[in-house]
Parts: structure tokens; sequence; C-alpha cells
């Protein structure tokens, strides 16, 4: 081998070996990571060039590529769905569930943390944390089983027999079928599942807040909803404001667990309430076999949440100097 | 001389106190319904604050018997283990090999890891490419999608950080290879956060219903949530049970019963395992999130 000094270390050639020697030196890791790469372009990258199926009439027999194209210069199917009667009842339902969503459960996390906060009494917090983190995990198919039993329109029924003793109403109520109540009841079952999970995050935060802060708060004098909002609020304000933006972008899917709730709860009678994008594009495409009309739909459903996702943090960065990027 | 400052003097503790004790309260009456109706075999039910009315375990009886219901029982448990295993250790295996960052080529594995959280085809694309690759109605199309999992893959990058050089020098100057290392060392290491996403990964592949219902068709394949999706949601159960249901003539009402037992087998396992994990997984969360 020549003498170093007599070597240029910027060779490219020179350099390219010592590449390659790096990497046969680590090739076991790279085999580490290997599957996790043939999964990723497998099951994320192939599906990507489908979405040209949006502009196209797709047909299986022919496939992606030999299939013709839509009409109106590929946007036939985006004209049928803005024309579609459906498409201002399945918008409405999704943002109205969205909107209600985002105004009302971003909130009680946050009480229910600084609630565990405030109280002592150690066995007593864990117990309950724990009894509300439960529902998390118990998936939306059984919540929605419970909820069909003890919301069942037969006269027996939990929620029956409490209206009817009290006198609150005078025959059985069915409200799952019903689509004024609808909205409302997804909400608040969402807020029974998530509420504890939610908490978790802002308990991390508020456990890692400086306690000189707090001291100082007491020495000038204040007591405990002086701390709360000097001291705690401010600090868990950029957590929330992330958890925002994140929401605003999930707004053409629901927001939160709609998808599941709404598939499993819905029914032939709450159906003016209950169809949101998702489940139209569903009902279209997996099932109904219109695959060019639903993709047309989901590609519709990225763009807005990619653009809400935008504002939403634009708008953040205006009002309160904080936002995600 | 000062007096601790008992809990009982401070009226808006005790606000809080009740709070949280309705509020519990309110998240377990729903499981007790569930769980007490089951038992009972009488046709009302009701709201319910002791016991069944007539007690029964016909109801479970029945479901330990039916053949489509065991095999979906089967294939559920047999996804939750094949499928949260591949993946945790998958997902950590991965973080080991990216956890310096000063691998070749490191940033070309993120940034093709990274891209596709914001773009995607969308679920018909998603769909025909499962069927192109031949997964659609196999079991594999249960377990393979979800082998790796970025989120995962972050925060086990996180905590393997966490743990000293020198261990690792040690035994890589007694000769062991980098795989030795990860599995000798790392994995025991990061026990709490590994036992937090097996319990994640788990009652995920437990819960699974949507591909039951649009990527399998065989009635073989079917889960546990699938069939109680199914069945939740419909009077007349009979064409989801074997055989033997058509035979017991049962009226509408008792589907009710039957449900419910079904619903119970389905969240046992998770309420069951979960208090265990809890351990864990508080402490796997707080190693992975907040030190980022």
């Amino acid at each position: 081998m020549q003498p170093t000094a007599t070597r240029d270390k910027r060779d490219p050639l020179e350099l390219r070996k010592q590449w390659v020697r790096r990497f046969v030196n680590e090739r076991v890791l790279h085999l580490m990571i290997l599957p996790s790469v043939i999964a990723v372009i497998l099951f994320s990258y192939f599906p990507m060039p489908g979405i040209i199926i949006a502009f196209k009439n797709f047909s299986i027999f022919k496939g992606i590529w030999g299939s013709p194209w839509a009409r109106n210069s590929g946007f036939e199917h985006f004209v049928d769905l803005f024309n579609s009667p459906l498409f201002g009842l399945v918008l409405r339902n999704t943002i109205a569930i969205a909107v209600l969503k985002l105004s009302l459960l971003l909130i009680p996390p946050i009480i229910l943390a600084i609630i565990l906060t405030e109280i002592r009494g150690t066995g007593f917090k864990k117990v309950t944390q724990t009894i509300s983190y439960l529902p998390h995990f118990v998936s939306w198919v059984i919540v929605g089983g419970i909820m069909f039993s003890l919301l069942s329109p037969m006269p027996d029924s939990p929620i029956n027999r409490v209206l009817m003793s009290l006198g609150l109403v005078r025959e059985p109520v069915d409200i799952i079928n019903n689509p004024v109540w609808f909205w409302p009841l997804l909400v608040m079952s969402e807020m029974w599942k998530e509420v504890g999970w939610g908490s978790i995050l802002y308990l991390a935060v508020i456990a890692g807040i400086n306690p000189e802060l707090y001291e100082a708060v007491y020495i000038a004098g204040g007591g405990r909803w002086a701390k709360i909002r000097y001291v705690t609020l401010p600090s868990i304000t950029s957590t929330f404001v992330i958890v925002f933006i994140l929401a605003c972008a999930t707004i053409m899917s629901g927001f939160g667990d709609t998808f599941d709730q709404v598939f499993v709860l819905n029914t032939a009678a709450n159906r003016s309430a209950s169809l949101t994008l998702d489940l139209y594009a569903l009902r279209i495409g997996l099932e109904g076999g219109q695959y060019s009309f639903a993709t047309a739909i989901g590609l519709f459903k990225s763009i807005i949440n990619l653009v809400l996702l935008i504002s939403a943090n634009h708008l953040s960065k205006r009002v309160t100097d904080k936002s995600l990027f | 001389m000062m007096r601790k400052a008992r809990a009982i003097d401070d009226p808006i503790l005790i606000l809080f106190y009740s709070m949280l004790i309705v509020w519990s309260l309110a998240i377990l009456y729903p499981f007790y319904y569930v769980v007490i109706n089951s038992f009972n075999g009488a046709l009302r039910y009701g709201l319910v604050l002791d016991w069944p009315r007539v007690f029964t375990l016909e109801n479970y009886q029945i479901i330990f018997k039916d053949d489509r219901l065991l095999r979906a029982m089967f294939v559920s448990a047999l996804r939750v283990v094949i499928g949260s295993s591949i993946t945790v250790f998958n997902c950590s295996m991965c973080a080991f090999a990216l956890r310096k960052q000063r691998l070749a080529l490191c940033n070309f594995y993120l940034i093709l890891f990274t891209i596709p959280m914001f773009f995607g085809g969308g679920l018909i694309p998603y769909f025909l490419n499962l069927k192109r690759l031949g997964l659609y109605d196999t079991f594999w199309v249960y377990v393979t999608p979800s082998v790796f999992q970025f989120f995962m893959v972050v925060i086990f990058m996180a905590n393997f950080r966490e743990i000293p050089d020198a261990m690792e020098e040690s035994a890589t100057i007694d000769g062991a290879n980098y795989f030795r290392v990860f599995r000798s060392i790392f994995l025991p290491m990061s026990m709490p956060v590994i036992a937090t996403f097996l319990l994640f990964a788990g009652v995920g592949q437990w819960s699974a219903y949507f591909d039951n219902l649009y990527f399998v068709r065989k009635e073989s394949l079917d889960t546990l949530a699938g069939v109680l999706l199914r069945i939740i949601t419909r009077s007349d159960i009979s064409q989801y049970m074997s055989e033997m249901y058509k035979d017991w003539g049962r009226t509408q009402a008792d589907t009710q019963g039957i449900k419910l037992a079904t619903l119970v087998v389905s969240v046992v396992p998770v309420v069951a395992i979960y208090p265990f994990m809890q351990r864990y997984f508080i402490k796997g969360i707080k190693i992975g999130a907040v030190k980022e």
C-alpha cells in the first residue's frame, strides 16, 4: 500500500472503499433492519402509485395501468363526488362530529390530570388512575356491544329503567337508532373511553414541572388556584397546542375513534347522522366495488386534512407563538 | 405546633375525591353489568345492581361447545402470540441497529421510514396491494402488515440510548457480534418497554376486526373480534353459530345472553392481563416519551 502521506484522502475511490468497508463491518446491523425495510416497501410504498386509480376508471381485469382514464381529464370521479346527493350529508356528518369532539374532548383530560395532581393519598390515586385507563384498552367492538346492551330500546334495559323510574320519559327510548342523539352519544362514549388515557400525557408533563415555581407562587401569597393558573396551565400549553394541531389534521376522518365507533354503531335508522366520509367510502368502495370513486374520496380527504394541518399550525403560530412546525 | 392539614378539611378536595369516585364507578359499572348478565338466564335484564335474576352457565356452555366460536378464539389467540412477538422483536431489532445513527445509510433508512407517515395510497390501493401480494384470505394478512411500527422503533431507540456504552464494549471485547449484544444485553435491559409494547401489540391483535371483515373470506379465518362484531349488530345470530345452535330452538331474547357471554370472553383476557402489565407500562412510557 502507498504511504498515506502521498495519498489524497479525498480520492473518491478511497472514500468509496472506506464506505464499503464500514458497510461490511456493520452488515449484521443492516440485516437487522432489512425486514423492516421490506415491510415498509411492501405495505406502504407499493400501494402509493395506486392512488392514480382516482383519476381512472379502474377495472380489476385491466389492472391499474391498463384501465382507461376517467372523463373530465381524470376528474370525473371528483365531479361525481361533489355532485352526489349524499356528499353534503356525509360531509356535514363528518365535520360536525369532528368539531364537536374537538371542542369537547381535548379539555377533560387536562381537568382530570389537574384533579389527580391535587389529591393526595397515593393508593387511591393509583387505583383511580388504573381504572380510568382501562376502557382505552377495550376495543370499540366491545364498547359498542356494551352500549347496545345498556341502551337497548327494550323497556327493561338499564337506561330505560332509570329514565322511566325517574319519570323523565313515559315510553322506552331508543337512543342509538335516533339520529338526533347519535352525535352526543359518540362524544360521550369516546370521553368515557379516552379521558383517562388522555390524561397520562398531561400528568407526565406536570410531573416534570420545577417545584420551585410552585414555591414562588406560595411565597407570593397564592393558593391552589393561583398555582394552577400561573404554573400548571402555562406548562401544559405547548403540549396542548401540539395535540390540538395534530387533531386538526384528522378532522376529515372525524377525529379520534370516530371510524371505529361509527362502523360498530351505525344502523339503518341512524344513518342520516352516522354516515361519515370514511364509512361512505368503505360502503361504496370495498363493498360496492366502485374502487375509483372510493379512492377519489380518500384522496380528497387527505388533501383537506393536509390543508387543515397547515392552517392550524399557521393559525397557532399567529395567535399563541407556539406551533408544530 | 402545626397540625397536618387533613383532606377532610378542604371542601374542594372532597369534591375532587367524589368526582373521581363517581368517575371510577361510571367506568366499572358497564363491565359489571355485562359480566353479571352473561350469567343471567331470565329474559329480563334491566338495571342490575347485584345478582342475576336466574343464575345460569348455559350461555357459556353454548359458546364453548360451538365449533365456529372456538375456532375464532383460537385464531385470535394465535394472532396475538405471533403478531405481537414478531412486531416487538422486529421493531426492537431495527431500533438497535439505528440507535447510534452512525450507521452507513442511516439517513436513507430514516427518510424511507418517515415518508409513509405523510403519504399513502388510501384504503383501496392498500387492499388491491394485499391481493397482489397474495396475502388476501390468508392468516398472514393478520400479522405481517403491522410488523413495522415507526412509533415503536422511535421509543426503543430512545430507550437503547440510555444503555451505557461500557456494557456494549465489554461484550464486544469478549468477541460478541452485534446480534449477540442485542440479544444478551439490550433486550434484557429493556424489559419494561418490551412488556409495554407486547401488551399494546397484543391488545391490537386481539381487538382487530377490520382485516377479518374485508381482507379475508374463509370462515375458518374468522377472529373473535370479527365474530363478536357480527353478532352484536344483529338480532338473529344463528348464521354465525355452528349447526348445534340451530337445534337449541332458543327464542330471540336469549341471544342477548350469548352476545354478552361472547363479549365477556373477549374482554376478560385484556382486563386480566392489564393490572399486571400496568406496572410496566407506566414506567415504559415515561422512559420512552418523557426523556425525548
